[in-house]
């Protein structure tokens, strides 16, 4: 018994680290529903990280805003000359748009914006580490969020809840290594998969769309949208832009960058929205 | 009371960890504050309080962001518990030795990390992570170190913190 307990030190430790890994395994497979422990904890943080948030982004915000006005005067007489362009692109838009809409009806698609918002929502944390992008939003399943709903902003899509809790939610963003949106090119109407780029240094913010066709004939600014396969995200969701077009020799697929519409740096308000009406 | 502090401490640095850290990311790394104060209280107070620290720390991380609960906290448990086997075998300075061992148990922390992403088949390719990741967080981790080891070397000044010191003298 002495020696027993004279090792019982090393054998606590040892127990702790296989209970740990027991742990990990048991809960790595989607658990949906934050337990009872993550509520409370979650509940009891939630005011405080919305304050620090808030001051942390007036800091940055001061900061961005000091760099961003030494450019404004150059920026002011190129802007003038898009805006010309662009009031004649609004115009040819708008004759798009009403004939897009006349066709829809005829092809009896409804127009889902606006059932499909289900709240409006606050970014109040990030994932701490560097290996993983979830962040955390302040509405949970009191306020009608569910797992697998996706989240954007008008930036484009930000990403889906992973677990909800009563009154806040993880989501996990487009970015993150883990995560894997169906992605259409908006031009040629070729599929692919977006991955995220495992939050990588240097690529960090950056979604990589694998498994594009191998005769596609994509090009650095196409825009990618969700294609709405695999019923998590509606269709037609904004992504980004294609930034860069890999092809490796011995594969069958071409693979693209793909810099997301929104900006996970400066992320604040988000909006939650559901595909089963 | 020494328990509260702690778990106090604690709740404050994973509010801030995740709150104002992701504004002052540089190269797309944050510091790992946890990691310093894991190792710090390890090194001032020895093992169980190191590795229970370290358990409890990465627990509340696991809970609220993790992808699983239990990854985190192996990582800072183990560092914890490698460092508090130190304390008492080595002489820690104010500066160099915590630096030091906040290094080296960053490495530990992200070889577990590796281990991880190898089994859940991430494919993160591990010579990238260690350049984009681990040695930048590793350098950013090390310039909190001095500040924050002073500020737990100076909590352990009050008298509440040695209570088991003086329990163990008056039997």
């Amino acid at each position: 018994m002495p020696r027993l307990f004279k090792n019982a030190p090393i054998i606590i430790v040892i127990l702790a680290v296989i209970a740990l890994i027991v742990l990990m395994v048991y809960t790595e497979a989607g658990k949906e529903k934050a337990s009872m422990v993550e509520d409370i904890l979650g509940q009891a943080l939630l005011p405080l990280q919305k304050g620090f948030y808030s001051v942390s982004q007036y800091v940055y915000n001061v900061f961005s805003d000091i760099g961003e006005r030494r450019n404004m005067i150059r920026d002011y007489d190129d802007l003038q000359a898009r805006l010309v362009d662009l009031e004649m692109e609004l115009i040819r838009l708008e004759e798009l748009e009403k004939q897009n809409e006349r066709l829809k009806k005829l092809a009896l698609f409804v127009d889902e914006n606006k059932e499909m918002i289900v709240t409006g929502a606050t970014v109040i944390a990030k994932n701490p580490g560097n290996w993983f992008n979830n962040i955390t939003i302040d509405k949970g399943s009191k306020h009608g969020v569910g797992v697998n709903m996706a989240v954007v902003t008008d930036q484009g899509l930000v990403g889906r809840v992973i677990e909800v809790a009563e009154g806040w939610s993880k989501v996990r963003t487009i970015v993150d290594g883990k995560s894997a949106v169906s992605g259409i090119v908006q031009r040629n109407r070729d599929n692919g998969l977006l991955k995220g780029n495992n939050s990588l240094g240097s690529e960090d913010g950056l979604c990589r769309m694998i498994y594009l066709p191998e005769d596609s004939n994509v090009t650095p600014g196409d825009k990618v949208l969700t294609s709405g396969l695999g019923e998590i995200f509606p269709k037609g969701i904004y992504i980004g832009e294609i930034i860069e077009v890999t092809k490796d020799k011995r594969e069958l697929y071409m693979t693209a960058i793909v810099r997301p519409g929104v900006d996970f740096q400066r992320l604040e308000e988000v909006l939650v929205v559901t595909n089963d009406l | 009371m020494r328990e509260i502090v702690v778990l106090a401490i604690l709740l404050l640095n994973l509010t801030v960890q995740s709150t104002i850290f992701p504004f002052i990311e540089i190269v797309n790394v944050k510091p790992d504050s946890l990691l310093v104060l894991v190792v710090s209280f390890a090194l001032l107070a020895g093992n169980p309080t190191g590795a229970l620290v370290g358990l409890i720390g990465g627990l509340m991380q696991d809970i609220l962001f993790g992808n699983n609960i239990g990854l985190h906290a192996l990582q800072y448990m183990i560092v914890g518990c490698l460092v508090g086997i130190l304390h008492g075998k080595l002489y820690v300075d104010k500066f160099f030795m915590p630096l030091l061992v906040v290094m080296v148990a960053n490495m530990i922390k992200e070889v577990i990390m590796l281990a991880y992403n190898f089994f859940i088949q991430s494919g993160i390719p591990p010579g990238k992570a260690f350049s984009q990741i681990i040695v930048p967080e590793t350098i950013y981790t090390m310039f909190l170190t001095p500040l924050t080891f002073y500020g737990i070397t100076r909590l352990y000044h009050n008298k509440f913190m040695r209570k088991k010191y003086r329990f163990r003298k008056d039997l």
